[in-house]
């Protein structure tokens, strides 16, 4: 993995706004095409391994939490749980997934997995995949999420309940209304019919329970980009249990169980020693974590209320509004350092299959919202 | 390869961008419905891309969320529709509550 610097394309804004990134800068660039990563084949089929061993491992982790009937670690209300089981034992539709990275010496190690509502997908599928057209079209890259995505769609078509597929997300947010759109976009070339509605414009009909969109017809099937920890504590939230129309969330609410950091001290127990994982515990574990760790929320997003020590000094923290569910311990782990800059890699799975990835460049060892979405290429 | 060969978007640019531009007088006027639980009434054909988002997007009630919760709309923001108008007909009119979900944001969803 090698770290370059480059000159951006004259007009790159422009270049990407065509293809309906809009939020390419924030306070500073978010897209940043002044630098790209390289990779080795090598490189790329050990991610790609790690991917798949680890979406494997994860499944297998859900069997065991719901098993062990071990919610209360999740801080999963229990009224809710029916749902979770009932569309984890009828496989119901999910599509994608993204394992977090720090990928030093050629080894990916896993600090975390988004595995409900995964972000930078338009970024990592369709943007960067046009940057390398115009700069070596020649050159390999890491991706094929788009068509992956099509052909998920298209698989999961015949296990919808019939009638549309509506997308969803909250309002002001562009990422997230991009993330949808593209996902929609996918799901239009898969032959789907679709509609999009923000959260708010679901309706709930009084008569005769079930959801409604904008034109009062039934919502048999519903793509959301929003977490089930926000859905499952709305006004809303329990009127999914009472639903006489069982519409499909998408993502499954299984995935609620794969999406929180209480996951991680899971998957450690289940899988000692493995080369992907990084030991984890529970807060009443902690002392096996010694003195260098990572402190995180069990929920938390965007890198917010992490705290990592190494030999017991604090090395960075970050602030935010998580944390009160509890934390786990993950053994520390920095990313790698290319003279002060730290690339973090996502990357996809979609259906059951690794997909690519997306790196994320901060200047600081937490990924947050303020961390630039970089381009990367294969050589061989 | 580990690439996709071949990217296409049918839908992004148009859906984007429509969320960011303010239509037309004209466009304002074709696509009318009369208030968020009755049907749209349509003067194009139904086909995805821009005539679909064109419409769907020049009615966006909005308002704001009571101590309980619940949306309240004040109004659209397509200037073509009074607020008071309830015009449509509909077996289940009045019938659907809205703004039950959504109230949570803190930013980004991931």
């Amino acid at each position: 993995m090698k770290r370059h610097n480059i000159t951006p394309r004259i007009g790159w804004q422009q270049k990407v706004e065509e293809l309906g990134f809009n939020f390419h800068t924030l306070e500073s660039p978010y897209w940043d095409e002044s630098v790209y990563y390289e990779f080795s084949m090598t490189e790329v089929e050990t991610l790609e391994k790690a991917t798949n061993d680890l979406w494997e491992l994860s499944l297998n982790a859900v069997q065991y939490v719901i098993d062990n009937n071990l919610y209360h670690q999740f801080h999963i209300p229990e009224w809710f749980i029916p749902h979770i089981e009932d569309s984890w034992n009828n496989d119901a539709p999910a599509i994608y997934g993204r394992f977090d990275f720090a990928f030093n010496n050629g080894k990916p190690k896993l600090l975390e997995f988004n595995a409900d509502t995964p972000t930078s997908l338009f970024e990592s599928s369709v943007v960067q995949w046009h940057w390398l057209q115009d700069f070596d079209e020649r050159c390999d890259q890491f991706n094929s999420i788009h068509e992956k995505l099509i052909a998920c769609w298209s698989y999961l078509k015949e296990y919808l309940h019939p009638g549309y597929l509506h997308f969803t997300t909250a309002r002001d947010s562009a990422e997230d209304l991009t993330t949808t759109e593209y996902m929609r976009d996918c799901a239009i070339q898969a032959g789907l019919e679709t509609k999009f509605l923000y959260l708010d414009e679901i309706g709930w009909d009084t008569t005769f329970p079930q959801f409604l969109d904008l034109e009062d017809s039934i919502i048999r099937n519903i793509f959301k980009l929003y977490p089930y920890e926000w859905l499952v504590h709305e006004e809303f939230g329990q009127n999914i249990l009472k639903d006489r129309s069982k519409t499909l969330w998408i993502e499954p609410s299984w995935k609620m169980i794969l999406s929180s950091k209480a996951i991680l001290p899971i998957l450690w127990k289940l899988n000692y020693g493995h080369d992907n994982l990084l030991e984890s515990y529970f807060e009443s574990d902690k002392e096996l974590a010694g003195s260098s760790f990572a402190k995180k929320p069990i929920l938390s997003r965007e890198g917010a209320n992490i705290q990592l020590m190494n030999n017991g000094k604090m090395l960075a923290e970050t602030s935010g509004e998580y944390g009160e569910e509890g934390y786990i311990y993950q053994a520390l782990c920095t990313l790698p350092d290319f003279d002060g800059q730290y690339p973090l890699i996502g990357s996809w799975i979609v259906g059951q299959e690794s997909a690519g990835i997306g790196i994320r460049e901060s200047n600081s060892l937490i990924t947050d919202n303020a961390s630039r979405f970089v381009p990367h290429l294969i050589r061989q | 390869m580990k690439k996709s060969g071949y990217i296409k978007l049918v839908l992004m640019a148009t859906a984007l961008s429509a969320c960011s531009n303010s239509k037309s007088d004209r466009e304002r006027a074709v696509y009318m419905r009369s208030d968020t639980t009755a049907h749209y009434s349509r003067a194009h054909g139904m086909g995805m891309g821009l005539g679909y988002l064109g419409y769907y997007y020049a009615f966006r009630p909005y308002g704001s969320y009571g101590a309980g919760g619940g949306f309240a709309r004040t109004g659209y923001y397509s200037g073509a529709i009074n607020k008071g108008s309830n015009i449509g007909t509909n077996g289940v009119k009045g019938t659907a509550v809205r703004g039950g979900f959504g109230g949570t944001v803190r930013s980004s969803a991931s």
